[in-house]
């Protein structure tokens, strides 16, 4: 895989931004996000609930409703500027160029139409197929994404799948026009963990057949360590930290991350030697979007923030080859479990 | 419930499996079986009955019901038999046609409504003036502007059901809009018509059926309102409101006159409204094991 070409990256965010209207003012939910895919490279996109990565990936798709709009910024598809598109030529992008799987697999399938008929329509709609023809084609794809008895699977209503099957046929339907790049927006938080096993083979299976990228959007950490290749961690609707995966595990910059890691549960630790220790957490909670900190927004959380940090908002600072953070005092802190024992 | 496993068993035979529908829905049942009837009566009339419903009989005015007049005669010696039997067909078209027409008309400004916020405003504010008036007074209004005839008063009971199915539809777009796999289906590049046409109506089609039903049975009951209160269809025409009408001077001589045809009329107001009980509860059994 060429992730590291001096070529243009297939997409590109350019310092987007999406804000939603409110009567109490704006609030910004992406400030100047930007990041970069490369063909057939998995960008892993990590971050708490509300922390913008979801709204990050439907401004790309340009789904975003009102009150909410994209400000300014520049999200590039082969270097095509896709928020300059009109909406007939966005709509062919979408599902087309780029897919899109969402988080809960129980309700993103129309519960009245057969999941052949879904399947089928974005053949029909982007392909321009028969009835027939993307009948088949619709059976081809819940072969690839591994259904038995993909035939029968055809005529059966969402509700007679199971959970990870209708997973199975959410990225069926994403992948049947062969995108370039695909968003999986949380694919296996609503799934147990051996069919979030499951599916995770699945995708890394297609995409080494298909050459799709992908933009893994998750908050869990242990799915991006198998999966991405590259992290961005977001924090208040802002990028923190981007790093290659093992980087981001190994010496993270940002407090924020090692905060991240340091809350992800172990297994081991609590099963032996008898004394459990509490899972570790983050101290206090995510600010407000509406009137966020002046400095930089992790620092009221932040174990080493010191007066700068409350003043000025830190830059993104390259500080190795490929590994960027926004921390005036990043790499300071390693030591995971410091990040709760400081303020206990 | 296994995935995939619908098949029944082959040892539960066709018959088995009626029995069984039956016994559940025990309401369609009946209501269906009424309604049958009443529809088939109404539509082989002149199979049922040699009394032309019209023709006046001056001679055998009043006379009580025998074996020749089965529900007696009235004032004109008209088969009071025979006119409900007809009169059904009345009923039954102002009632099944203003179904429709309310059901489609409020369906499409409804959803529309649902989808777009700039005419929600004006729609629904257009639909709470309409639902501020009385159903029966609007249509008393609407009938004095038009000749009265079969069509206009299908319109007049129309206009003023449309709001409640306006209402229903748009309530339930506005949920259905915000599911996730219209979310979904916008995300493959799907056009509004079809986002509207294959994925929001068919989920918002069950309350609307069953919002039709309802209507059909009020049309009815509206229809014999007006023919009562002579604003209906013209007198002549043997429709159970003008029946009725014509009897109400007669109760104490001869009830048959109003009896019968009030009966009819029972009983499909009854059956119809069975009929979407049972309907709802076909379609929706979670709600039905709630209620």
């Amino acid at each position: 895989m060429s992730a590291a070409l001096p070529e243009e990256p297939l997409l590109a965010l350019d310092a987007l931004t999406t804000c939603f209207d409110a009567r109490e003012g704006s609030t910004v939910a992406v400030d100047a996000m930007s990041y970069a895919v490369g063909r057939g490279e998995t960008l892993g996109v990590v971050g708490e609930s509300g922390c913008g990565k979801s709204v990050t990936a439907l401004s790309i798709l340009r789904l975003i409703k009102s009150p909410g709009r994209i400000e300014s910024g520049r999200v590039r598809l082969e270097g095509r500027d896709l928020l300059a598109l009109s909406e007939t030529e966005m709509r062919r992008v979408r599902g087309n160029t780029i897919s899109m799987i969402f988080q809960d697999p129980m309700t993103s399938l129309n519960p009245v139409l057969t999941i052949g008929q879904q399947i089928a329509e974005i053949a029909m709609l982007h392909q321009g197929l028969s009835r027939r023809a993307a009948l088949d084609r619709a059976a081809e794809m819940l072969r690839v994404v591994h259904i038995a008895d993909h035939r029968r699977c055809l005529d059966a209503y969402p509700h007679q799948l199971s959970g990870g099957m209708r997973q199975r046929v959410m990225i069926a339907m994403a992948l049947v026009c062969a995108p370039k790049v695909l968003i999986a927006d949380e694919p296996t938080t609503a799934l147990d963990v051996t069919i979030q096993a499951q599916i995770l083979d699945l995708l890394c299976e297609l995409q080494e057949t298909t050459g799709t990228a992908i933009v893994l959007i998750t908050h869990d950490l242990g799915v991006v360590s198998q999966m991405a290749r590259r992290v961005v961690v977001m924090y208040a609707a802002q990028k923190v930290e981007e790093a290659p995966a093992a980087e981001i595990f190994n010496s993270p910059l940002h407090p924020y991350t090692v905060g991240l890691l340091a809350a992800t549960p172990r297994f081991v630790a609590a099963k032996l030697g008898g004394q459990r220790q509490p899972l570790a957490e983050i101290p206090g909670t995510v600010p407000s979007l509406l009137d966020p900190p002046a400095g930089c927004r992790f620092a009221p959380r932040c174990a080493i923030a010191v007066d700068k940090c409350r003043s000025a908002r830190p830059p993104l600072v390259e500080h190795r080859p490929g590994h960027s953070a926004a921390c005036w005092r990043a790499g300071e802190l390693t030591a995971s479990p410091a990040v709760r024992d400081d303020h206990v | 419930m296994s995935a995939m496993s619908l098949e029944v068993p082959s040892i539960l035979r066709a018959g088995e499996r009626a029995w069984r529908f039956a016994k559940r829905h025990l309401t369609i049942l009946v209501g269906g079986t009424l309604l049958a009837t009443l529809l088939a009566a109404a539509i082989v009339a002149p199979l049922l009955t040699q009394f032309d419903p019209i023709a006046l009989n001056v001679p055998h005015r009043l006379r009580a019901p025998d074996a020749t007049h089965w529900f007696g005669t009235d004032n004109y010696g008209r088969d009071v038999f025979s006119r409900t039997v007809y009169g059904g067909r009345i009923s039954l078209a102002v009632g099944i046609s203003a179904a429709i027409l309310s059901g489609v008309i409020g369906t499409l400004i409804g959803i529309l409504a649902g989808m777009f916020r700039w005419l929600d405003a004006i729609a629904m504010r257009i639909m709470d003036g309409l639902m501020a008036i009385p159903s029966i007074l609007l249509a008393v209004a609407m009938m004095t502007l038009w000749r009265p005839g079969l069509v206009s008063v299908i319109v007049a009971i129309t206009v003023p059901e449309i709001p409640r199915v306006v209402r229903l539809v748009r309530s339930v777009v506005l949920v259905i809009r915000e599911q996730p796999y219209v979310q979904a289906a916008t995300s493959i590049g799907t056009r509004l018509p079809r986002l509207l046409l294959r994925h929001i109506l068919p989920n918002a089609l069950t309350p609307i059926v069953v919002q039709a039903t309802y209507i059909c049975a009020s049309a009815v009951l509206l229809e014999a309102y007006l023919g009562f209160l002579g604003v209906g269809i013209p007198p002549e025409v043997p429709s159970w409101g003008n029946i009725m009408a014509n009897g109400r001077t007669l109760v104490q001589i001869a009830i048959w006159v109003i009896l019968f045809p009030g009966a009819f009329l029972g009983v499909m107001v009854l059956s119809i409204n069975m009929l979407g009980d049972g309907i709802r509860d076909l379609l929706d059994p979670r709600l039905a094991r709630r209620l």
